[in-house]
């Protein structure tokens, strides 16, 4: 190689060092070729880290990226902006709204499903390092003194806790305006549920004409013939000036007739948002096929406005179709259930900011958000701000000016609506040397927001810090959980970030409105050492030994209304085998029975009494019930009425529950239509009544039991009959009165309900009372806990079983003016029973917690697909059937745990 | 380490100097080129990191650098091979050890590339029928450059074979042809008579050739960071990434931004890794020839991604009997290139498509060729239509190779016939830059060389200060975010 001056090695060496020199040198950034040398810090490292790729750094070698984007990405990520990390420190907390802690970290509401789902979160957000942080409140109304008259939320505070007791019956909306990050809806989704699971639903709320975009979900969006349609974005180069307000996007037709298709299941209200104009449009609205009206988008006046367009929607409507003709502009539709509820607007544009959402027309922005009646609006954008200042496209100033705009659109449009600015989130940057780095500017942004939320009266969130601070969209790019344009959480990512923000919101709702009764454990409690021998027992079954394990549920109109133990057995006895329906009350035919495959009838004349209420000492069969027959009533209990699956040489024994008194008649019983001979007579004569079990053995699966009662003699009494089969398996038997409590158990003739019970070899015994209780004004507790205590001791002792408690479900009452409270002793109960378990050495599951706490009875009415009865007592069978499973969930985790030898987690959910 | 960024620069600049400094003895010469192509790609493995982050057990070791340990292993058997192939003139023997080799480095790129899509493929077709088939995937790495190592390797034993290269290379020789740095991740595909003849002589490097290198790399760092990826995160990503949310000009305008992208991309590339073996004193092949000013399709390929297009013409299309065999088998030769040509690019029967469409569309040329006989060089008009009607083609079927799959091919098909008017979402920088590459890639070529020239004709210094300029503009004008090469998947 020459080394004349022209030479090669010259020239790399002289562009080294012009490079080095230019770099270090007091010069604007944009001419300096590598601006990190002159970053603070010694050179050394800095060389180091520009002559070293990442990977030899000992940080993880970057992964190409995705030939194409994630399924979940939202589209045009590219030309989507990021965000960056923060100097934030998380561990800081507000400033200013700061209240009272409150117990947990909001999880205490949630529903049995949605605790499990918030709990794997909760984990995850541990191994990634983010951070549950408190909304700053700030302040929308000051004193003249200064003094906060009113926090940045408590719009919302308030509309929330009005639904909560019942005032309200208006939605409560949320309006939440933002950027590609929103535009899936995976953050607001996770949001929206948990509000609605907790405050009960007012519907979806807006929808588009059709969806914005071909990637991500298509949930906040109809279905449109999209080639008639032109859409218009306030983010297009050439977005529809002076026509669009919040909703940011104009759907036009001017053609033939377009239509667009909507989902109404569950809801009774829709509203059209459109563009009133000058000119002949029209839109037919049908609802599931048939034509219902036509709404004209004329305007009176000159000039084009937003407008809106109320429609009602038959019960059970499933499609809404709107078609339009002629020159037609429309903004979106909201659809509503038109009950009091949380309605949650997301409005996510891609490439969103402050700035375009300020290019939206301002009296359309004004009137559709008035016409929104909003109890909050979010403003949820900043990434792409971050990303424009980064590349010096816009200033920090304009940034502000433009948030500063913003926020004062929003609090004059809507002066009594509460306000919340997020940050954006941490995102990432490859460079060109192919390393990956935490993007600036987004910290910068996050400050500015931060100043204008609080200047602007309104709550602000630090999503950034929330995320885990600066360099988190690194660790969760390692961890699945961004995209590899680091701009983008995943799904997970984002229900994650969604449940950080919606648990933030139920804290600073707790702190204004404390539960009135104390949030009960959720999870099965103490189930080592309680469970032990039972799970035993079932390790065993699972694992092949050929036994038998008996449970017996004890308990009121939950339990009698089988659903729940249908649930329960159906799952158990799938795991375990089936052994057998169990035991089944005399009584009428009930349709609650069919699902089990058992009819029962009562023809002539009997009597079914029960024990509620009737003097204590009486002989009652197991579920507190007795049929008495007159001479001639005929009675039959079937069981496996048309089931299949079982081999019809089951061998099994049915066995025949029944009372014998001195004058009782000796009933004429058939099984399967065979008569039985009469029992001998005891040896002594009766001296008063007793419980007479008589034992079939039975082959194949379907059997019946008829009891005749004799013309010419006296009566005769039957209690129940059971069925169970000679196979390894479980019974779950349910025994229930409804109305009952444990006083009534307590009453009952305590020899004769041992015997009974301990003839059905139960290993573990479930009690299902309180509900009942909760409803007596003046219950004592001492005597609840007390007699209760001593009732299933007793029963434990007698069939040496171990026992489980549930608590009572979340019962209200309605009071004169309809409004729902509370059951009286509710709180009472929910304290007691849990000292019951204890005192008598019983494992305890809380249903109420499992159903989510506080006013969750209303929560569970409210659901689209009612859980929860209208009688706010009981539930439905759908309600009853999620409740069980969640139970179920929670058993099998213990049993899970106790079998890989450890101590039992508290639940499959846990407990907050 | 991607040759486009600034870690890759520095590395040159160090291997460089390294380099000239004992570039007259051979074993340190061969010695730091070959530490520097090891260096270079266990950079692609998790070996750094490993060793880096100290989580060094046998076993990690191993999973860690299994791409390397592939690629020794291939060298090693090919070596073998290639040396019994010296050492034998029995014809049957050696058509054996050839057969061998080729069985070897097609086994190799099956098992690690294609098995997962022959996995899928019987799954989706025997599944039905009731034949069981694995439904899990096998998760098999693909080692970086593997495509390419497989046809180099093979180039190298087939020309011994057939006499084109000698037997008498050592293994280090061997192994650095293999992996020599400036072109092991993406080529251009060299073949062992250009480049292992070289490495026993001593290298010179004129201060033309140098400058002439440092030029070729510069230009190549422009179209790559510049126009390529601009285009790329610009139009292409966003519009190929939901085409339902743009108009059908916008998608016509991203196909076509594609189209231009990958050749920026491709080619600048090439121009980098054939200016750094320049630096050493190395000559590559030329592997592009402004293929989009080409006047049929034949001249396309013959001016596109040209060291693969030869491979397959010397080492598939004429075995195969070329063009002397009779007509129905010379198209059925021209088929057979261009589909296992397409699925060369990758693992997904799409390629494979796009391969078939593109050797139709050869069939139907050449059978007009037959049909008409060959016309002599078109006038202006003739060839304009001619660049025209092959552009639109490979415009239109480049979108099967940039969809993720046919059905997302489908819908931006439909999509872009769909007739809706409007541009609203093509920026200003979009259009500049499409109006760069158009221009740039019909430019006469005596445009390049007078810059060349003057680039040349400057003092040390001034060199230096344009090639700053020039970092300063890419840095300025390009994405943030560097891309990978769209070839290094391949």
């Amino acid at each position: 190689m020459s080394l004349k001056p022209t030479s090669t090695g010259w020239t790399l060496a002289f562009t080294v060092l012009l490079t080095v020199g230019l770099s270090l040198a007091p010069l604007p950034e944009k001419f300096r070729p590598l601006p990190s040398l002159r970053q603070e810090g010694s050179l050394g490292p800095k060389l180091v880290a520009l002559a070293l790729p990442a990977s030899l750094r000992g940080v993880k070698a970057p992964r190409p990226p995705a030939d194409t984007m994630a399924p979940d990405a939202p589209p045009s990520a590219l030309a989507e902006a990021d965000t960056a990390g923060a100097d934030t420190d998380p561990q800081a907390g507000p400033d200013v709204g700061e209240a009272p802690a409150v117990p947990g970290i909001g999880l205490e509401e949630l529903s049995a499903p949605t605790l499990a789902n918030a709990l794997e979160l909760e984990a995850l957000r541990e191994r990634m390092g983010a951070k549950h942080v408190e909304i700053e409140l700030n302040c929308r109304k000051a004193r003249a003194d200064g003094a906060c008259e009113e926090d940045g939320l408590a719009p919302l505070m308030r509309a929330l806790g009005d639904l909560r007791s019942d005032t309200r019956r208006t939605p409560v909306r949320v309006v939440h305006l933002g950027d590609s990050l929103i535009a899936s809806d995976y953050i607001t989704d996770v949001v929206r549920d948990r509000l609605q699971e907790r405050f009960g639903s007012g519907g979806p709320g807006f929808l588009y004409i059709h969806r914005l975009a071909s990637a991500g979900r298509a949930t906040r969006a109809g279905t449109a013939s999209t080639d008639g349609w032109k859409m218009e974005r306030l983010v297009d180069t050439h977005w529809p000036k002076d026509r669009v307000g919040w909703t940011g996007v104009a759907f036009s037709t001017s053609g033939p007739s377009q239509g667009t298709r909507f989902s109404v299941e569950g809801s009774r209200q829709a509203e059209l948002f459109f563009l009133a104009q000058p000119a002949n449009g029209s839109v037919q609205v049908s609802v599931d096929g048939k034509p219902t009206q036509r709404i004209q988008t004329r305007a009176f006046g000159p000039k084009a406005e937003a407008a809106f367009a109320r429609l009602k929607l038959p019960e059970g409507a499933k499609t809404l179709t709107l078609t339009a003709s002629g020159k037609t502009e429309l903004h979106g539709v909201s659809l509503e259930s038109g009950t009091p509820g949380v309605v949650y607007d997301t409005v996510g544009l891609l490439g969103g900011m402050a700035e375009v959402y300020l290019r939206a027309q301002p009296a359309a922005f004004r009137a559709q958000l008035r016409h929104r009646k909003p109890s909050l609006v979010v403003l949820m954008v900043g990434g792409n701000e971050a990303f424009f200042l980064s590349r010096e496209r816009t200033t920090v100033d304009e940034v502000r000016a433009q948030m500063k705009a913003l926020v004062s659109r929003v609090r004059t449009s809507v002066p009594d609506a509460a306000c919340l600015v997020m940050s954006p989130i941490d995102a990432g940057v490859r460079t060109m040397s192919g390393e990956l780095v935490t993007r600036r500017h987004s910290a910068q942004v996050a400050a500015v927001f931060r100043e204008e939320a609080r200047q602007g009266g309104c709550a602000y969130y630090d999503t950034l810090a929330a995320m885990g601070g600066e360099g988190s969209a690194l660790k969760w790019l390692e961890s699945g959980l961004m995209l590899e344009d680091l701009v983008h959480p995943r799904v997970r990512g984002s229900n994650l970030l969604g449940h950080l923000f919606d648990l933030a919101l139920q804290r600073a709702f707790a702190r204004t409105h404390p539960p009135r009764i104390p949030a009960d454990m959720s999870g099965l409690q103490n189930a080592t050492p309680a469970l032990k021998r039972t799970f035993e027992s079932l390790a065993r079954r699972e694992s092949g030994a050929k036994l038998r394990v008996g449970i017996a549920q004890l308990g009121a109109s939950h339990t009698a209304a089988h659903f729940f133990s249908d649930t329960v057995r159906g799952a158990l006895t799938k795991r375990f085998g089936d052994a057998g329906r169990g035991f089944i009350a005399a009584g009428k035919p009930s349709p609650r029975l069919e699902a089990a495959h058992v009819a029962r009838t009562l023809d002539g004349p009997w009597t079914v009494e029960d024990a509620k209420g009737a003097a204590p000492g009486g002989l009652w069969g197991l579920t507190g019930i007795r049929a008495v027959g007159a001479p001639g009533a005929s009675l039959g209990i079937s069981f496996c009425e048309g089931c299949d699956g079982r081999k019809d040489n089951t061998p099994g024994r049915l066995d025949l529950y029944a009372l014998d008194a001195p004058d009782a008649a000796a009933p004429e019983i058939r099984v399967d239509g065979e008569l039985i001979a009469p029992e001998a007579p005891p040896p002594e004569p009766l001296t008063k009544p007793t419980v007479r079990i008589r034992s079939f053995p039975v082959t194949g699966p379907a059997h019946t039991v008829q009891v005749t009662v004799p013309e010419g003699g006296g009566s005769a009494t039957v209690l129940g009959a059971s069925l169970e089969y000679d196979t390894p398996g479980l019974v779950y038997d349910a025994l229930g009165l409804p109305g009952a409590t444990a006083f009534t158990a307590r009453d009952m003739d305590a020899p004769a309900l041992d015997a009974q019970l301990t003839a059905r070899r139960p290993d573990l015994l479930v009690f299902w009372y309180g509900t009942n209780e909760a409803e007596l004004p003046g219950l004592d507790a001492g005597a609840l806990r007390q007699d209760y205590a001593a009732l299933v001791s007793r029963l434990r002792k007698a069939t040496g079983a171990e026992c489980l408690l549930i608590g009572p479900t979340d019962r209200l009452q309605q009071d004169a003016d309809g409004r729902w409270t509370e059951a009286p002793s509710l709180g009472k109960v929910l304290a007691t029973l849990p000292q019951v378990a204890k005192d008598a050495g019983c494992a305890y599951w809380s249903a109420r917690a499992a159903m989510g706490g506080e006013r969750s009875m209303q929560r569970w009415q409210r659901q689209p697909s009612a859980l929860g009865h209208v009688d706010g007592v009981h539930l439905t069978q759908a309600g009853y059937a999620v409740l069980a499973n969640a139970f179920v969930k929670d058993l099998m985790a213990a049993y899970e745990s106790t079998k890989k030898g450890g101590e039992p987690t508290a639940s499959a959910a846990g407990a907050p | 380490m991607l040759s486009h960024s600034l870690h890759y620069v520095i590395f040159v600049i160090a291997v460089f100097a390294l380099y000239w400094a004992v570039h007259r003895h051979f074993w340190p010469r061969m010695g730091v080129l070959l530490v520097a192509s090891l260096v270079l790609y266990t950079g692609f493995t998790q070996l750094p990191t490993l060793i880096v982050q100290g989580n060094v057990t046998p076993q990690a070791l191993l999973l860690a650098g299994l791409p390397l340990l592939i690629f020794l292993a291939g060298v090693t058997v090919d070596h073998l091979l290639v040396k019994g192939l010296g050492r034998t003139d029995r014809p049957g023997v050696r058509k054996l050890l050839v057969v061998l080799s080729i069985v070897s480095n097609l086994g190799m790129l099956a098992g690690f590339k294609y098995l997962e899509l022959l996995r899928r493929t019987a799954l989706a077709v025997l599944g039905p029928w009731g034949v069981e088939v694995r439904p899990e995937p096998f998760h098999l790495l693909l080692p970086v450059g593997l495509s390419f190592f497989v046809f180099q390797s093979i180039s190298y034993t087939v020309d011994v074979y057939r006499g084109k290269a000698s037997s008498e290379h050592s293994f280090i020789e061997h192994l650095l042809y293999m992996l020599f740095f400036p072109r092991v991740v993406s080529g251009p595909i060299v073949r062992a008579s250009e480049l292992m003849a070289h490495f026993r002589q001593v290298p010179t490097l004129s201060p033309d050739d140098g400058g002439k290198a440092m030029f070729r790399i510069a230009v190549g760092l422009v179209k790559k960071l510049i126009i390529a990826d601009v285009l790329g995160s610009g139009i292409v990503d966003p519009v190929f990434g939901s085409p339902e949310a743009y108009s059908s000009a916008e998608c016509a305008v991203a196909a076509v931004a594609y189209t231009l992208e990958l050749y920026y991309d491709f080619s600048g590339y090439s121009d980098i890794a054939i200016g750094v073996a320049g630096l050493f004193g190395f000559k590559f092949p030329e592997n592009f020839a402004r293929p989009y000013l080409a006047k049929n399709l034949f001249e396309f390929w013959n001016r596109w991604h040209m060291s693969l297009s030869s491979w397959l013409r010397d080492y598939l299309y004429i075995p195969l009997g070329g063009n002397r065999r009779s007509k129905p088998r010379v198209l059925f030769n021209l088929m057979m290139v261009m589909v296992l040509g397409g699925l060369w690019h990758g693992a997904d029967w799409r390629f494979a498509v796009w391969g078939a469409v593109h050797g139709v569309a050869l069939c139907a040329v050449r059978c007009w060729w037959w049909f008409r006989g060959k016309q002599p060089e078109p006038g202006p008009v003739r060839a304009g239509m001619g660049i025209l009607a092959t552009f639109t083609l490979v415009v239109l079927t480049r979108v099967v190779f940039r969809a993720p799959d046919m059905t997302h091919a489908g819908e931006f098909y439909a999509r872009m016939l769909a007739g809706i008017p409007g541009l609203a979402n093509v920026g200003p920088l979009v259009w500049i830059m499409l109006a760069v590459a158009i221009i740039a890639h019909t430019l006469p070529m005596k445009v390049y060389d007078q810059t060349a020239l003057a680039f040349l004709k400057l003092p040390a210094p001034a060199r230096a200060v344009v090639l700053v300029l020039i970092g300063l503009g890419i840095r300025q004008l390009s994405t943030l975010e560097a891309r990978p090469y769209v070839y290094l998947q391949f």
